[in-house]
């Protein structure tokens, strides 16, 4: 009896095994220090309204936005890298910002292994790769400004599942769970 | 009218059934609005607990975790941090103050936290409001100084200038005692119906002196002993505390602070914010919420049904009171608005009836209630999610009402006069 209780972790091994490669969920370290998450079908959009200036990140699995991680390299995948760059462009569109609110661009960076322009992490096959994107925006009537709506981003990236919302507005901060039946987000 | 008056005739003539049916909806009406009253001030009062704080940050575990030992003062920190880390980032320029925070010992049950002054000044609640003290003063420079709660203070009877001893650990009966330092009570706090009602104040210095002779977590015995007059002259500034608290210059830098927090090398820190913390642990505690405003929504269903009941059994003795009504020439749709209208006075009166109920309970149990459980009940008028709930009631009741009327329609029109017997 004691032989086969001492034998048991070693049975279990492979479900562990099996179970640490299934799981997408793991922490890789990208370009920082610590080891941030990442979730595929998951993203994280953190949104500060304070005066009249709106900054805005949105940080996401590629595979959420292009639908793979890996550098592009057929004509069809760099076709897809760009036309999910265009729609990250215009975050006015992209995240319904109320025009009356009259907000403008003032800078905006894109940051993603699959853009070129943030370095990519080890040679690892199951490396995974991350688009983030910052935007700082100026409104002449903040007041306006009342909420979000990320229909637009659900239905452009249809394999972005939930959206993780951090929000500080007027009325203090807020955390917000947005799915694609629920997309309107409130200051 | 005449209908209503003929109505509330015949209930009145059977008044002890339409009592206690109308009693049964006042019963279950006072429960649910109860509830209703006391999920929302709950929900209220846990979001005003703190305010106008940027980001909390203590050793890395998790946002809840650390959003209930730091302000509700609830469970106990994994890690303490650094007194460097604390220091490196008051002094970061994007931070227009910062609260250190170092909790550990207790005293009666009640616990005690180390801080600076700047908590008194800067720590705010409910809509932005600040610490007062009721009496007295905030701690100063003497290191045995304390300021408490505005319930320690009413709990345990303490009076500005008595003495307390401060016990090492959090549980309510402790066998080791910091007896060779008693403490002064210098100020009382007013009452916010926060957790800092339930905690008492001391200095950082104060916190690490009554600690100085303690090594390997007991404290020292014979000459090791550090007298309250010598550790006053010693250097008491503390090498670790539990967490702190953050005001920004501006909110736009949150996040960005937040990351680099969560990225110091230096040492594993972990930065919330306590308003997207607060929502989590909230979600948490919705399921029973909810649980509970179905339960009380069935109460009122079973009372309704118990009127429906009432209604429909007293159809077949009523018979005759029906017949009577034909013969001096009512139409059988006055038979059936004379019902509905009777399920409508029994309603109305068993709504009325419950919000008496509920006021009267609100001003028996106010005081104890924010006694004992930090709410404030307020005898404030229904608010239009509870006009609309009782409006729900009412139209549920009519429809209900209308069952035995289409029944009494239709038997008036069979019956007619003829009387089975």
């Amino acid at each position: 009896m004691r032989r086969l209780l001492l034998a048991l972790p070693f049975a279990l091994l492979p479900l562990a095994v099996a179970h640490a490669h299934d799981d997408h969920d793991h922490d890789h370290d990208h370009a920082h220090g610590t080891l941030g998450a990442h979730e595929h079908g998951v993203a994280k959009l953190n949104a500060v309204l304070d005066g009249n200036v709106l900054e805005l990140a949105l940080d996401s699995p590629a595979m959420n936005l292009v639908g793979f991680e890996h550098a592009a390299s057929s004509d069809a995948d760099k076709a897809k890298v760009a036309a999910a760059r265009q729609q990250l462009e215009q975050p006015l569109k992209l995240f319904a910002i109320a025009q009356a609110a009259g907000c403008k661009e003032e800078a905006q960076d894109l940051e993603s292994p699959l853009f070129g322009n943030a370095p990519e992490a080890g040679g690892d096959a199951h490396q995974h790769a991350d688009i983030n994107a910052r935007y700082q925006l100026t409104c002449a009537t903040p007041g306006k400004l009342t909420q979000i709506d990320l229909g637009r981003l659900f239905k452009t990236f249809p394999q972005t599942q939930k959206i993780n919302v951090q929000l500080i507005g007027p009325n203090g901060q807020k955390g917000v769970e947005a799915t694609p039946a629920k997309a309107v987000v409130e200051f | 009218m005449y209908l209503l008056r003929l109505a509330l005739a015949s209930l009145a003539n059977r008044r002890f059934t339409a009592l206690l049916t109308a009693f049964a909806i006042a019963l279950s009406v006072c429960l649910l609005l109860a509830v209703e009253r006391v999920r929302t001030e709950a929900r209220a009062s846990f979001a005003s607990t703190i305010s106008g704080t940027d980001l909390i940050v203590g050793a890395r575990s998790g946002s809840v975790n650390l959003l209930l030992y730091s302000v509700f003062r609830i469970g106990n920190a994994t890690n303490n941090i650094r007194w460097d880390s604390y220091e490196h980032y008051a002094k970061d320029p994007r931070v227009k103050w910062a609260i250190p925070i170092s909790l550990g010992d207790s005293h009666r049950g009640y616990r005690v936290m180390g801080t600076s002054a700047d908590y008194f000044s800067h720590y705010q609640f409910g809509r932005r409001q600040h610490l007062a003290l009721d009496q007295g003063r905030a701690f100063a420079d003497d290191p045995f100084e304390v300021v408490l709660g505005a319930e320690v203070a009413e709990a345990l009877h303490y009076k500005l200038g008595d003495k307390l001893v401060l016990a090492h650990g959090v549980a309510a009966i402790s066998l080791v005692k910091h007896d060779d330092k008693p403490f002064t009570v210098v100020g009382v706090l007013e009452r916010t119906g926060t957790p800092v009602d339930r905690t008492l104040h001391i200095s950082l210095a104060g916190m690490e002196a009554i600690h100085i002779d303690w090594h390997n977590g007991v404290p020292a015995r014979g000459a090791g002993r550090i007298s309250a007059e010598q550790a006053r002259a010693m250097d008491l500034q503390p090498t670790a505390i539990t967490a702190f608290m953050l005001g920004l210059n501006s909110k736009i830098a949150t996040f960005s602070l937040q990351r680099e927090i969560n990225e110091y090398r230096a040492e594993p820190l972990l930065a919330i914010l306590p308003g997207v913390a607060l929502q989590e642990l909230w979600s948490l505690m919705g399921t029973a919420e909810q649980a509970l405003f179905v339960v009380s929504l069935f109460v009122v269903l079973t009372g309704l049904i118990g009127m429906l009941t009432a209604i429909l059994t007293s159809l077949n003795e009523r018979r005759r009171e029906m017949a009577i009504l034909r013969s001096v020439g009512a139409r059988p749709w006055h038979i059936a608005g004379l019902l509905v209208l009777e399920a409508l006075a029994l309603a109305l009166s068993g709504i009325a009836a419950g919000l008496g109920l509920l006021y009267a309970c609100i001003a028996l149990a106010q005081g104890y209630v924010q006694a004992n459980y930090g709410l404030y009940l307020p005898l404030a008028w229904p608010s239009a999610h509870e006009w609309t709930l009782l409006a729900i009631i009412l139209g549920a009741a009519l429809l209900m009402g209308s069952v035995p009327a289409w029944r009494a329609y239709r038997q008036s029109l069979a019956d007619g006069l003829s009387i089975h017997l």
